[in-house]
C-alpha cells in the first residue's frame, strides 16, 4: 500500500458514487436540503457550462434535463406503486478527443440516486475502428445502443422493458465494465457495423440486478459478461439498420443462495425509416440457468417489441409500440425481477416546440409480469438537450 | 371583347404580375464550398460533403477534413442543409447529437461570426464550409472549392 493512504481512505476511495449517494440519502437534513437545491444546482450547471458549450474546444458537453409526471390507473389495493409520480432526471455527457485518444462520460441524477453510467477511454485505431476501456452499455439489441440515458433522442416516453437498465428493473445485465471494440466495415454504400465487447457485469441480489461499481470492476469475483453485435446498414451513414446479436452473462447471485445465472441471449432488430414513417423491432431470447450447489434449473424466455412512428409538419409524432412475452411466467430467474414488464401496449403524442425541446404524452397498458398487477399509465414528460 | 378573351387577358395580367412579384422576392444566389487560400484542396464529392457534415472522418488531398457550420445566415444554413445534407434543421440536429452521444467525436462547430470563421479556415488548412458565393469577398483569405447549388431563394 502507498505510503500516506490509510486502509480506510483506500475503502473510502472504492466506494461507487452511487454508494456515496445513498449515504447523502440516509441523513435526512441532507436529503431535504438537497431536494431545495436542486433546481439551483440544475441552473448553476447550466450557467457554468455555457462557455465550455460555445467555446471552440475539442470536446462537446451536453445536458438532458427531464421532468415527468405520471398517474397510474387500475393498481391493486396492496400495490407497490404509487398512483402519482413526479420524475425529474439530469443526464451530463461529456466527450473529447485528445489526439487519437479520446474520452466519453455519462451521468445520470435523478432523487434516488446519481450514477457514472459511462466512462470510456478510446483510442481511435482507424477513424472509423474504436478500443475502448471503460464502463459501457452493453451491445445487445438496438434500444440500448442508441439511445442512453437522456430520453430526449428517443420518442417515446418510456424504454421497452427488455431494454431497461439493469439498476432499474431491466433483466439483462446493460452496464459492462470492460473492453469493446466498435467499428465498420464499408460496403460500397452500405457498411457493416460491429461491436464486441468483454468484461465483468452485474450481481443478482434480491432487487434484481446491481451493476458492478465503477471503481470495484469485478467486485463479484466470478462475473462475466460477454457480447457481440453485428449490423448492416444499406446506406452506410444512414439511420436504416438490421442486425443480430449474441451474448453470455455469469451473474452471481450468493446472496440469494445459489452460485450464479448462467444466461446466453440472442436475437435480432431492425431499425427501418422510410418517409415520414418509422419502424423499429427487435425480438431476444433468453436462456437462464439457475445454477445451486446441489442442482440446476434452466428456463428459456422470449421478448420483442415493435414501436411504429409517423412525424407530420417536422413537429409533431404519434407512435405506438407493442411488447410481448413467451415463456415468462415460467422463468424463476423472472421472479426476482418485478418491474419486468411482460406485456406492454401503448401510445403516445410528442411535439417538438423548439428546436431542442420536446413535450411528450403516452398512454400505456401494462403487464409487468411478477406482480401481476396490471395497470394503464398515463404520463406527461418535457425533455429537452442543452448543447 | 368577348368574355373569353376577357378571361384569357386578366389570367396573363394577373401571371405578369405574379412573376413580377417572384422576381422581386426571390433572388438568384449560389452556394459555394470554400477553404483557405493557402490550401490546395480538391473538389469533393457531394456524399463527401455529407458525411464529412455528418461527422465521419473524411481524408481527400491529403487534408484531413474537418467541416464547420456557417451559421451567420439561417436562410445560408437552411439552404445548405435541404440541398445538401437533405435534412431538416431538427433531424440533422438530432442526428448529430445521437452520433456523438453514441461514439464519442465533434459535431461540426458553428461560427455566427464570420471574422471568427476565416480565422479558423486559416489556421485549420483541412477546413471547408459554405457560403453565399457573394460574401466571399467579405471573408479575406479563402477560396472557392466549388460551386454547390445555384437558384432562387426567397
Amino acid at each position: 500500500m502507498p505510503d500516506g493512504i490509510a486502509a480506510n481512505d483506500l475503502e473510502v476511495l472504492q466506494l461507487s458514487v452511487s454508494e456515496q449517494a445513498r449515504m447523502w440519502r440516509k441523513s435526512g437534513w441532507l436529503r431535504r436540503y438537497w431536494s431545495g437545491c436542486k433546481p439551483v444546482v440544475l441552473i448553476m450547471c447550466l450557467l457554468a457550462t455555457a462557455p465550455a458549450v460555445y467555446a471552440d474546444a475539442g470536446d462537446e458537453f451536453m445536458l438532458f434535463p427531464q421532468v415527468g409526471i405520471t398517474h397510474r390507473m387500475g393498481l391493486s389495493p396492496g400495490s407497490a406503486l404509487d398512483s402519482n409520480t413526479v420524475d425529474t432526471a439530469l443526464s451530463l455527457f461529456y466527450t473529447a478527443d485528445y489526439g487519437q485518444l479520446r474520452l466519453l462520460a455519462e451521468a445520470a441524477a435523478n432523487e434516488e440516486s446519481l450514477e457514472v453510467e459511462r466512462l470510456q477511454f478510446g483510442w481511435l485505431i482507424r477513424p472509423e475502428t474504436t478500443l475502448w476501456l471503460g464502463r459501457f452499455h452493453s451491445p445487445l439489441g438496438y434500444w440500448q445502443n442508441q439511445y442512453h440515458h437522456g430520453d430526449y433522442l428517443q420518442t417515446s416516453i418510456s424504454r421497452p422493458g427488455i431494454a431497461a437498465f439493469d439498476h432499474k428493473g431491466g433483466p439483462l445485465p446493460t452496464h459492462l465494465i470492460g473492453l469493446l471494440l466498435e467499428g465498420q466495415q464499408a460496403l460500397g454504400e452500405a457498411g457493416l457495423r460491429y461491436s464486441v465487447a468483454i468484461g465483468s457485469g452485474t450481481e443478482l441480489n434480491a432487487e434484481g440486478l446491481a451493476p458492478d461499481p465503477l471503481f470495484r470492476p469485478f467486485k463479484s469475483q466470478h462475473g462475466f459478461a460477454g457480447a457481440v453485435r453485428v449490423s448492416y446498414h444499406p446506406n452506410a451513414y444512414g439511420p436504416n439498420e438490421v442486425g443480430l446479436f449474441a451474448g453470455r452473462n455469469r451473474i452471481p447471485a450468493a446472496d440469494l443462495g445459489f452460485d450464479a445465472v448462467e444466461q446466453r441471449v440472442s436475437g435480432a432488430f431492425f431499425n427501418w425509416q422510410s418517409g415520414g414513417t418509422r419502424f423499429i423491432g427487435a425480438v431476444f431470447r433468453v436462456r437462464n440457468t439457475l445454477n445451486h450447489k446441489a442442482a440446476s434449473v434452466t428456463a428459456l424466455f422470449s421478448n420483442g417489441y415493435l414501436q411504429v412512428e409517423r412525424q407530420w409538419a417536422g413537429e409533431w409524432a404519434l407512435y405506438g409500440r407493442l411488447e410481448g412475452s413467451s415463456g415468462a411466467h415460467d422463468d424463476p430467474y423472472l421472479n426476482y425481477f418485478s418491474r419486468f414488464v411482460e406485456k406492454k401496449s401503448l401510445m403516445g403524442l410528442r411535439y417538438d416546440f423548439s428546436l431542442h425541446q420536446a413535450l411528450k404524452l403516452e398512454l400505456a397498458n401494462i403487464h409487468p409480469g411478477a406482480s401481476g398487477d396490471r395497470y394503464q399509465m398515463l404520463s406527461l414528460q418535457w425533455s429537452m438537450v442543452y448543447q | 371583347m368577348r368574355p373569353l378573351q376577357q378571361i384569357l387577358a386578366s389570367l396573363c395580367l394577373l401571371f405578369v404580375l405574379c412573376s413580377s412579384v417572384y422576381s422581386a422576392t426571390s433572388e438568384w444566389r449560389r452556394l459555394v464550398l470554400v477553404a483557405t487560400a493557402e490550401a490546395n484542396m480538391p473538389p469533393l464529392t457531394q456524399a463527401e460533403i455529407r458525411k464529412a457534415y455528418l461527422g465521419v472522418a473524411i481524408r481527400k488531398g491529403g487534408y484531413d477534413i474537418i467541416p464547420v457550420r456557417n451559421v451567420t445566415d439561417p436562410l445560408l444554413y437552411e439552404v445548405f442543409l435541404q440541398k445538401i445534407i437533405f435534412m431538416s434543421a431538427r433531424k440533422y440536429e438530432h442526428q448529430l447529437t445521437n452520433r456523438v452521444l453514441k461514439w464519442g467525436g465533434r459535431r461540426p462547430a458553428r461560427y455566427s461570426s464570420l471574422l471568427l470563421l476565416a480565422k479558423d479556415l486559416k489556421q485549420h488548412p483541412g477546413t471547408i464550409t459554405y457560403m453565399w458565393a457573394r460574401t466571399l469577398e467579405a471573408v479575406p483569405g479563402t477560396k472557392v472549392v466549388q460551386e454547390l447549388w445555384a437558384g432562387p431563394v426567397n
